[in-house]
């Protein structure tokens, strides 16, 4: 891998809030490197700091110590080269699901014709093309979700950050919605950060499972995984679960339990 | 679903009960030996005189012309302070900075009941229009504000940070996410304000004024001519009702998601 593939760096990264007894370590020391088309899932406990680590790339919050690049540049805040999928659909009801899907590429001042020729692609791609027209408050949590994914892929961001994007939504909406996104990942050549506490879900789309232990959120392990690779495989369009891949869960889960 | 039905009929044939023994307990009353129809009018006798205002006018000044005197005021003073105080309650909302030039203004003069200032007014700007739309304008103003206000305070933070990551400029965010997700909380204010400033016209026109729909009702009782008073009086309460309606529409038109988030 050549140097010019890395996406985001951060070094040493420190997180403190609050002061005097109140005072806690949300981030303790975090080096991350995260490379073109890599599909990273950060893993760990409720309150370890993964939502923060993402603000912190988001260029929502910056990290008491340390610093955070993305593409070789300090990140100074949000902008349309980090994409983000917020945990609850953040999507603006006054607009339809067209409109809401194309407001980067409208706010960006995109021409007109290519703005619809997109809209129309991607509109079929999460399969919503009938609900093109439809208000927000018609669809269902499952097609929020994939209308809020699909804004962010219609601005083509360097990097999709997603924060527990499917922790709302049902068991078996949320197994369609992984292999939707995982999907997506393939066609459009993304690169995904994703946060999730779900052990399952993140060996089944990550390429990397970043593991972070409780306060003060530590990175305790790396793992690199191809059990994403082995759904494009199968007929089911789900992954193959050798062995190895409940070695690996008993892993994770004993250094999450551990600390 | 068809008891609900059911139901809301039931309810609608209350609320009609309600008016026709109101108007019972009114036939009933005046036809009662002793009591001068200066005092309470029949409704017959006020059918007759809104007939003859409707034909003839009040003082030579037709019906139409002291309504339209009297929504002309009062559009015109709430079409200027929609104009000034949204903009400037989203602002206030925003920049703290801003907060603190206008909202201490606002809080000391928004409890002062309008006609307290209003003799001011009229000796700084005389009995025509001009005082009145001031005044109109100054009550619906606060209402309007202080729901703006609010209304930025409770904006959804993700909508904002998301619009950023979409590559929204601050411009963008200001005019495309601010301002229709305050919406629904300046329609509220818009609301509160027309009803505000109906009470404070018809108020103002009772003290000052020599046509509109308050000062129909004012003159009327100068001459006791209490059957005038009362189409007065059920006019203002008939358009109160259509304006509410009127708003109740055009926000169901324009702010079609509320409540359905």
């Amino acid at each position: 891998m050549s140097e010019n593939k890395q996406l985001v760096k951060l070094e040493n990264i420190y997180m403190v809030y609050g002061e005097g007894p109140q005072r806690t370590t949300a981030l303790d020391n975090i080096n991350l490197e995260v490379n073109k088309g890599e599909f990273i899932c950060v893993l760990g406990p409720s309150g370890c700091g993964k939502s923060t680590l993402l603000k912190i790339i988001a260029g929502y919050q910056f990290p008491t110590k340390g610093k955070a690049f993305f593409q070789d540049k300090l990140i100074k805040g949000p902008d349309w080269h980090k994409g983000v999928v917020f945990q609850s659909p953040t999507l603006y009801p006054w607009l339809s699901v067209e409109e809401n899907i194309t407001f980067g590429p409208r706010v960006r001042g995109m021409d007109r014709e290519k703005i619809k020729e997109k809209a129309d692609h991607i509109l079929k791609q999460i399969d919503l093309s009938a609900e093109a027209g439809k208000s927000i408050f018609e669809l269902s949590g499952g097609m929020k979700q994939r209308v809020a994914l699909a804004r962010v892929l219609a601005n083509e961001p360097e990097m999709i950050l997603m924060d527990e994007p499917l922790g709302a939504l049902d068991a078996l909406t949320r197994l369609n919605m992984q292999g939707f996104i995982r999907n997506l990942w393939k066609e459009n050549n993304n690169t995904v950060l994703m946060i999730t506490h779900d052990v399952d879900e993140a060996m089944a789309l990550g390429t990397r499972v970043v593991v972070m232990s409780k306060q003060p959120g530590r990175i305790l392990k790396e793992i690199e995984l191809d059990y994403t690779f082995s759904a494009f495989q199968s007929d089911t369009h789900r992954i193959e679960m050798d062995k190895d891949y409940l070695k690996t869960k008993e892993e994770i889960l004993d250094l999450i339990s551990q600390y | 679903m068809n008891q609900q039905k059911m139901h809301t009929r039931f309810e609608r044939a209350l609320t009609i009960g309600t008016w026709l023994v109101i108007l019972l307990v009114w036939v009933i009353a005046t036809q009662a030996e002793g009591l001068s129809s200066h005092i309470l009018p029949s409704p017959q006798q006020v059918w007759r005189a809104f007939i003859q205002i409707l034909q003839e006018g009040y003082n030579r000044i037709s019906l139409w012309q002291h309504l339209g005197d009297s929504f002309r005021r009062l559009f015109g003073s709430l079409f200027l302070a929609m104009l000034t105080a949204i903009p400037l309650g989203l602002l206030s909302g925003f920049f703290p900075k801003f907060r603190a030039v206008i909202d201490s203004l606002v809080q000391f003069y928004r409890p002062i009941p309008p006609l307290a200032y209003y003799a001011l007014l009229i000796l700084w700007m005389g009995i025509e229009d001009g005082s009145k739309i001031t005044l109109l304008f100054l009550a619906a103003f606060a209402p309007i504000y202080i729901a703006c206000v609010s209304a930025v305070s409770s904006i959804n933070r993700d909508y904002i940070l998301s619009a950023q990551s979409l590559g929204a400029s601050h411009k963008d965010v200001f005019l495309k996410i601010i301002l229709p997700a305050a919406m629904p909380d300046i329609f509220t204010g818009v609301r509160t304000a027309s009803g505000f400033a109906y009470t404070t016209l018809v108020a103002a026109e009772m003290t000052a004024a020599t046509s509109g729909i308050g000062w129909m009702v004012i003159d009327a009782s100068r001459y006791l001519k209490s059957d005038v008073m009362f189409v007065g009086i059920i006019l203002m309460g008939l358009t109160g009702i259509v304006m509410d309606g009127m708003f109740i529409l055009l926000e169901r038109k324009f702010i079609f998601w509320k409540g359905k988030e």
